[in-house]
């Protein structure tokens, strides 16, 4: 059953998601970006050819080997928007154009869709399953310079 | 001219990204069409593309553009009341557009929207939307 999500749960889980990208933008500490997700939280990156994470240590480490390679991040949101809400799941989407560079040289640009599930734990409202899927083509260069995440 | 209130704001905003979401999903013509009003005028020809007059005209246009597209983008930004005369709400909004023919280049665009909204039954829906080249093509 839906109903609408009411309005401070879409404004916390609007911040965990800009939460997300100014940890993974800043390219710093991999802890800050697992913060935003549950304990057995799941991310699903291989609609767009990449890894499908279960479990925070998995994406402690896919994330670990892409913080090594990059150089600079920029993941910009826009058009959110929340998807279901049965009182205690809030499943919400936004757009999202991405952009990286690595220690090589190789940049890559994207333009997909978020979907992060998220739940109230302690509190604090995480992801438990992060899904990225894709609304342009994706360049060749995405699976250059994550070839080994 | 009254500043429009914040709930019907709020709900034009939604309207927007719903009709962004149904665009660039593909899937079907009718979820775009459902989000006008019967007698809609979509005019894009300040953009080289069609001007439409009511449902029928908007249900073909978009229905052959996603049998045409392998992938679209539209982010919406800086949206703003333009004006609110207790019945009909004007608002504005930046767009940063991206198709992908199946065949032909990717095309890219920075445009404005503007969309005349009214209440009909319990939902908002556009009456009115026009769309304005920003950067040149």
């Amino acid at each position: 059953m839906t109903s609408e999500m009411p309005a401070n749960v879409r404004a916390a889980v609007e911040k965990l998601m800009i939460d997300y990208c100014y940890a993974v933008d800043d390219l710093n500490d991999v802890e800050d970006l697992l913060a935003v997700f549950t304990e057995d939280a799941t991310a699903d990156f291989t609609a767009i050819g990449l890894p499908l994470m279960e479990g925070k240590q998995a994406i402690r480490e896919f994330f670990t080997g892409v913080f090594a390679r990059m150089t600079h991040h920029f993941h910009f949101i826009g058009n959110f928007r929340p998807a279901s809400w049965d009182g205690t799941e809030a499943v919400v989407d936004a757009y999202v154009i991405g952009m990286g560079a690595d220690s090589t040289g190789n940049t890559v640009e994207v333009q997909v869709r978020y979907r992060m599930m998220c739940c109230e734990v302690d509190g604090r409202w995480l992801a438990h399953e992060y899904r990225i899927t894709p609304m342009m083509p994706l360049p060749g260069s995405l699976d250059e310079i994550h070839a080994d995440g | 001219m009254a500043q429009m209130p914040p709930e019907i704001a709020t709900a034009i905003h939604r309207l927007m990204v719903d009709y962004v979401y149904a665009v660039d999903d593909m899937a079907d013509a009718n979820a775009v069409a459902d989000l006008f009003t019967p007698d809609a005028v979509i005019d894009f020809s300040a953009s080289g593309f069609p001007k439409m007059e009511g449902r029928d005209e908007i249900f073909a246009f978009y229905d052959g553009l996603f049998a045409s597209m392998a992938g679209q983008f539209h982010d919406v930004g800086n949206f703003r009341p333009a004006a609110w005369d207790g019945e009909i709400a004007v608002a504005d909004a930046y767009v940063i557009g991206m198709g992908q023919p199946k065949d032909g280049a990717r095309i890219s665009v920075q445009v404005r929207y503007r969309w005349e909204c009214v209440q009909s039954d319990d939902a908002w829906r556009c009456r009115r939307f026009s769309l304005t080249p920003m950067m040149p093509n």
